[in-house]
């Protein structure tokens, strides 16, 4: 039985739930006659009949009976009558009923006003000590399980933080009563009183609110970045979930689009850009290894399943010190622990896949825990259903299935371990079978030396590998796979030190070995014509250290100051040929040649990369913020389609290709108002790129065994405005983001053949001025919650045909300046309605179904816009027509079902 | 009826729209255009001076005469360009192998050249087969089914020689189609002359280049196609016509097959045409590529200029097979080719001088 202090507390926490709770539960119209019968027999025919479970202390009922009939009547009223004359009351939480003594709930409603007390520290000490340090953890209070970037807010001295991904947080405090507010997503914020001795430890937990809303952290304070942090988003994996999507599938990178500065390629292709960046300038990063291709099913899905996901921070500035490597942004993907108290096992069905993930501890109450999931399709069935030849002949399947393994060693150390495979196949109708597979794993060792110093040791290895089959129609002996690939092995070892509140530093350094197989020819059959042919594997070591800190100057102002030091070192075996000064390069301008022996360093690059950035506190609420940061890209993708392919490649810097440089400037203003529960913040930034690469005109860049001499490398600079306004909570909620960004290129070399547009700036292919997105979820009641997101961009710039001419009797065109021209924008609204079939606690089974429309108004985006031998137009003049290829170009409604138990 | 959904939503998703787009383009000045194709015979050498035009203007670009053209080698000989109107011109010199050449162009006193490129021997065709093929395509109702269509048709196709001198071509034919038509013969007297008809067919204009395959060492082009054509009578003449003439008793084909060898800058060349015109804007498309020239202003470096000096070696051959379907269908080789005239039809007892048939006088025998 529960204990009437319990009961109490329950009351005090769960009581702003209820409100939304009874709206329905009170309406349920109860039928019996019911004479003699025990208090008790009568809670429990009810919960028999209309699956209300009622809580009360038995001792309060004993001897209480019913005498009453009802028919069709509202239990609310059935209870009113039975209790009326009693010392009994009631409540109702979520679809249960809690029976207490009148008197309960007047002794709650003092506790609303004046919460419990909480002392921390020995009342001898009171007036002691002017400062001390609480030490606490965040719990669900459900099932235990820590909540990583609870925010604790200290409505005393209007000053916040958040908890670290243990859920742990130690924050130094004048002593004193201090009002405490916590919060999480998905959670009821706690008010907590709190009366500050000395220092203590103390554990909080936090109860799920009664729906599901959808809400996203855009945080400036986390356990992720410095306390000055700035162009920083944090996605929360309950974001992920509830956007309308395609197929209904949830997507990781499809959610973070939505966030201001960070624009998806286009449909159905992999990868984002961030601040104008090309993909290949985005470290992605699961649990610390990192991703070379992220998508499935050429761009329909990411490769991230989303039930695996905890949260993801991008920065796309600001970057801490100990994180470099991609000039543009660095995705930093959490996996789940596995629950620690429980076996879970939740998934969903779509149209062309289906997904599952169990997790569970290895033994109750001991903190070890596993989480396996996995993913498949079923999209090579459903092709073969298609009327469409080209679609009968087609090919496209994937799987992931993903795996990690916690391992409490005690209060202090913790290990983990991650586990990723995934492998793609597809083709569109053609010779061309495309398959690629991923291989990642991770180990994470987080050890806590006393009660102020940290250290975490991560071990990564990724291989990503892509093989092209062409089959030829003269016969099989001319078949033959292309394949290429990247290999990765990284450790990373980082100490922080706490001494204060107001004080961190953090050290490490970092060490990432790449091997690189940049193509290499197979033969398909033995005895074949096709003559096997390797391009040399490139090998490369990329070394770093780093240390920072994070201080208050003032009580308003705090810094962060950060130094990065990367060293890359190519390495042999290989040929490298040397060319004229001045000249193309070209077989004809060879001056010298040189062999390198294997592991024999080829060349050599290193860079001092600072990070600095301030936080002035213009309110409790507001702050401006301002960062500079340098970062130093020693691998590259190599590619000349419009949209990444699988089949790019990449390549490391060599004595040719020299590092990519970015230096970025932001300047921000943030207002976040927990009262009001609004959130706002404009940035505005400028990036300067040195060392950026193109490609010389029609430049054919596979199986090139001198791809220097088709490679250019270029200037460039990038510069924006970012809006974001938030409503974070509240039965409607959702954000604003907006963009406006330019990103221009030029070359620099004078030579012809290194020059794109006479070597004026002209826009890159992301160049997308105005960025839009309006997401809004509203929960009707509930169960049943609307979700909706708008999106509009300006066309990506591309290069149009401005003139014709015959050659060779056919009509030939002449395409205009580089990038000169700009497709027609992207606007596109999706709408979803889920329906959670129910939110008992008690119930093993839950399923929610999801009706999603992912382009509701049927909007024709366009993919590419190009010049095609047919004759739309005017067929008199022999003209040939400019089209517009859009991929999904209706509405495109799909239903999910959701699972967990 | 779940599975009837689920395609429809999959097919939803699938079909991708491909739209007409109507760009506002900037105008842009025109720019002068190249093309040119030095051989070793002079016949098949010209010169074309046009420009470009703006890309929604309907009307062509009228070719630009008065230009002064001249074929340079690199020991300064000097052949001159005759002006054969409508900006076309035509060079009475046959390059020779190994030879570099170069082409110089004065027009309006402005001055254009283009680099040195070297002569290839003459080309030669392996082996030249001809098969019934069924080329088969797919439309689609408006239900959206799959229609299979599909049609007999004769391909051609070459084995060519890949070596240190030569291992790129380039091929253009034309082909003829030449038919009997008998009259029933009537109860009394001499049968009346059948009919000799012959239609030209219009000469293919894809760009058909050839070349060894990409990765690999090889010593020979296999099987590159050079093209079909249908057997059906009734695709080139009014059946309805013949069949009030009478029986017709013979079909057969004449090809006129111009080969070319090329260099392999020239097949790249050619490669970045056929790319630009087989676009499709599909999934990885590659960026398309801005057509290269190799012939440039010396007066004003900064002037743009379009175009292609081609020096390629030519060998012209004549070709003949029967009309009809059969495992023996070949074609054999003659070289005293009698120019057909313009399409038409004749009645008279003997075939016309230019007629081709098996077993005409001077033919290797026909088995």
């Amino acid at each position: 039985m529960i204990n009437r202090k319990i009961l109490s507390l329950l009351f005090s926490i769960f009581i702003v739930v209820t409100l939304h709770a009874q709206e329905k539960i009170i309406d349920i119209p109860i039928s019996g006659r019911f004479q003699s019968t025990s208090l008790e027999n009568f809670f429990q025919q009810v919960k028999n009949e209309y699956g209300l479970t009622f809580y009360y202390q038995q001792e309060w009922i004993d001897s209480m009976v019913v005498n009453q009939s009802f028919d069709q009547v509202s239990i609310k009223n059935a209870l009113e009558k039975i209790l009326g004359g009693t010392k009994l009351t009631f409540q109702f939480f979520q679809e249960d009923i809690i029976v207490v003594p009148k008197s309960t709930i007047k002794e709650y409603s003092v506790d609303m006003e004046q919460v419990d007390l909480l002392i921390i520290g020995d009342p001898v000490n009171e007036g002691r000590y002017k400062q001390a340090t609480i030490r606490g953890t965040v719990f669900d209070g459900k099932n235990r399980e820590r909540l990583p970037g609870a925010v604790i807010f200290n409505k005393t001295i209007n000053e916040g933080i958040s908890a670290n991904k243990n859920g742990d947080f130690v924050w130094e405090l004048p002593a004193g009563e201090h009002e405490l507010q916590l919060s999480f997503m998905g959670f009821e914020p706690r008010n907590q009183k709190v009366k500050l001795i000395e220092n203590g430890t103390v554990t909080f937990d936090l109860f799920e609110e009664s729906h599901n809303l959808a809400e996203v952290t855009v945080l400036g304070e986390d356990q992720n970045g410095s306390r000055s942090q700035m162009s920083m988003v944090k996605v929360q994996a309950k974001l992920i979930k509830e956007l309308p999507v395609l197929m209904g599938e949830a997507d990781v990178i499809k959610s973070v689009v939505m966030m201001p500065g960070i624009n998806s390629v286009g449909e159905l292709a992999s990868g984002f850009n961030v601040r104008g960046g090309n993909t290949d300038q985005n470290l992605v990063l699961i649990d610390g290894a990192p991703i070379f291709n992220t998508s499935h099913l050429f761009g329909f899905f990411s490769m991230i399943n989303p039930d695996a996901v905890e949260d993801i921070v991008i920065y796309k500035g600001g970057m801490p010190a100990s994180y470099g490597e991609r000039v543009s942004s660095v995705m930093d993907v959490k996996l789940k622990d596995g629950n620690t108290e429980t076996l879970k096992v939740y998934g969903g069905l779509g149209i062309i896949n289906s997904r599952v993930t169990v997790e569970g501890p290895f033994k109750k109450q001991k903190k070890s825990s596993f989480l396996f999931g996995g993913r498949s399709t079923y999209s090579d069935w459903v092709l073969r259903q298609m009327k469409n030849v080209e679609f009968q002949n087609s090919t496209a399947r994937f799987f992931d299935v993903n795996g990690n393994i916690n391992l409490n060693l005690g209060d202090k150390n913790e290990l983990k371990l991650m586990g990723y495979v995934s492998g793609d196949e597809f083709n569109l109708n053609s010779n061309s079978l495309y398959s690629y597979d991923n291989t990642i794993a991770s180990l994470n060792w987080n050890d806590a030396f006393g009660e102020r110093v940290r250290s975490d040791l991560a071990l990564s290895y990724s291989n990503y590998n892509f093989k092209l089959t062409e089959t030829s129609d003269f016969g099989a002996d001319l078949d033959y796979d292309l394949s290429t690939g990247i290999e990765n092995i990284g450790f990373k070892y980082a100490l922080s030190y706490l001494p204060n509140n107001s004080l961190k530093f953090e050290t490490g350094f970092q060490g990432t070995g790449y091997r690189v197989n940049p193509g290499k020819i197979t033969p398909v059959t033995a005895g074949s014509e096709i003559v096997s042919e390797k391009i040399n594997d490139e090998q490369a070591v990329e070394m770093a250290g780093f240390i920072s800190s994070d201080f208050d100057l003032s009580e308003r102002l705090a810094m962060s100051v950060g130094l990065r030091y990367s060293h890359f070192l190519n390495l042999g075996e290989s040929t490298v040929y040397f060319y004229e000064e001045d000249k193309t390069k070209t077989q004809e301008s060879v001056t010298d040649v040189k062999e390198f022996d294997k592991n024999e360093v080829v060349k050599r690059y290193d860079g001092l990369e600072p990070r600095v950035s301030f936080k002035y506190d213009l309110t409790s609420e507001s702050s401006l913020r301002w960062s500079y940061q340098r970062v130093y890209q020693y691998l590259n993708q190599i590619s000349n389609t419009s949209v990444v392919s699988p089949a790019d490649f990449w390549k490391v810097s060599d004595t040719h290709l020299k590092p990519l440089i970015a230096d970025q400037l932001a300047f921000g203003y943030f207002n976040n108002s927990f009262e009001k529960n609004i959130e706002a913040s404009v940035e505005i930034y400028y990036k300067k790129l040195k060392n950026i690469l193109e490609y010389k005109n029609g430049v054919s860049l596979v199986m090139n065994h001198n791809i220097e001499r088709d490679l250019i490398q270029a200037s460039g600079y990038s510069y924006g405005l970012e809006l974001l306004l938030k409503k974070a909570k509240g039965r409607l909620n959702g954000w604003i983001s907006y963009a406006y960004s330019r990103t221009m290129r030029k070359t620099d070399k004078l030579l012809d053949e290194e020059t794109i547009n006479r070597g004026e700036y002209y826009p890159s292919v992301y160049d997308k001025p105005h960025d839009l997105s309006v997401i809004a979820n509203y929960q009707v009641s509930r169960r049943w919650r609307l979700s909706a997101n708008f999106v509009f961009a300006s066309g990506r710039p591309t290069t149009l045909p401005e003139l014709r001419y015959n050659y060779g009797g056919e009509q030939i065109v002449y395409y205009s300046d580089r990038n000169e021209y700009r497709m027609p924008p992207y606007h596109r609204l999706d709408f979803s309605i889920t329906f959670d079939e129910n939110l008992r606690n008690k119930r093993m089974w839950k399923g929610s179904w999801t009706l999603s429309v992912y382009n509701l108004y049927g909007r024709n985006n366009p993919y590419s816009v190009y010049y095609l031998k047919s004759s739309p137009q005017n067929l008199d003049a022999g003209l040939y027509g400019l089209f517009k290829f859009s991929i999904i170009g209706v509405p495109v409604p799909s239903l999910t079902y959701n699972f967990r138990f | 009826m779940i599975k009837r959904i689920l395609y429809c939503l999959v097919i939803l998703v699938m079909v991708s729209c491909e739209d007409v787009y109507i760009a506002n383009l900037n105008e842009s000045e025109d720019i002068l255009v190249f093309e040119a194709r030095i051989t070793n015979t002079p016949s098949n050498n010209f010169i074309r001076i046009s420009k470009t035009t703006n890309f929604y203007e309907n009307k062509a670009a009228p070719g630009i005469p008065g230009a002064r053209i001249s074929l340079m080698d690199v020991h300064g000989g000097e052949v001159e360009a005759y002006d054969n109107g409508d900006g076309y011109y035509g060079l009475d010199y046959g390059a020779i192998p190994g030879q570099q050449y170069k082409l110089k162009i004065n027009l309006g006193g402005v001055e254009y050249e283009s680099e040195y490129e070297t002569m290839l021997v003459a080309p030669v065709i392996d082996t030249l087969k001809v098969k019934i093929d069924t080329i088969k395509y797919y439309r689609y109702s408006s239900f959206g089914d799959p229609i299979l269509k599909k049609f007999k048709a004769a391909s051609s196709f070459v084995d060519l020689d890949v070596n240190e001198q030569i291992s790129h071509y380039f091929f253009k034919r034309k082909m003829i189609v030449q038919y009997r038509i008998d009259n029933d013969a009537p109860g009394f007297g001499t049968p009346p002359p059948p009919y000799y008809g012959w239609r030209t067919l219009p000469q293919e204009r894809d760009f058909n280049i050839a070349g060894p395959p990409e990765f690999g060492s090889f010593s020979q082009i296999k099987d590159h196609s050079i093209g079909y054509h249908k057997n059906e009578i009734g695709d080139y003449v009014d059946e309805e016509v013949l069949k009030e003439l009478g029986i017709l008793s013979h079909q057969g084909w004449v090809m006129i097959l111009d080969q070319y060898g090329i260099s392999e800058k020239t097949y790249n060349f050619y490669k970045t045409l056929k790319a630009q015109l087989e676009a499709e804007g599909k999934l990885f498309d590659p960026v398309y590529p801005q057509i290269q020239s190799n012939i440039r202003c010396v007066s004003d470096p900064d002037r743009k200029v379009i175009g292609y000096f081609e020096l390629s070696s030519h060998n012209r051959t004549y070709y003949y097979h029967q009309g009809y379907y059969s495992a023996k269908m070949r074609y054999y080789q003659f070289d005293d080719f009698i120019p057909f005239p313009a399409d038409g039809m004749v009645q008279q007892n003997d075939p016309p001088p230019f007629w081709e048939y098996p077993n005409k006088p001077g033919r290797p025998l026909w088995q």
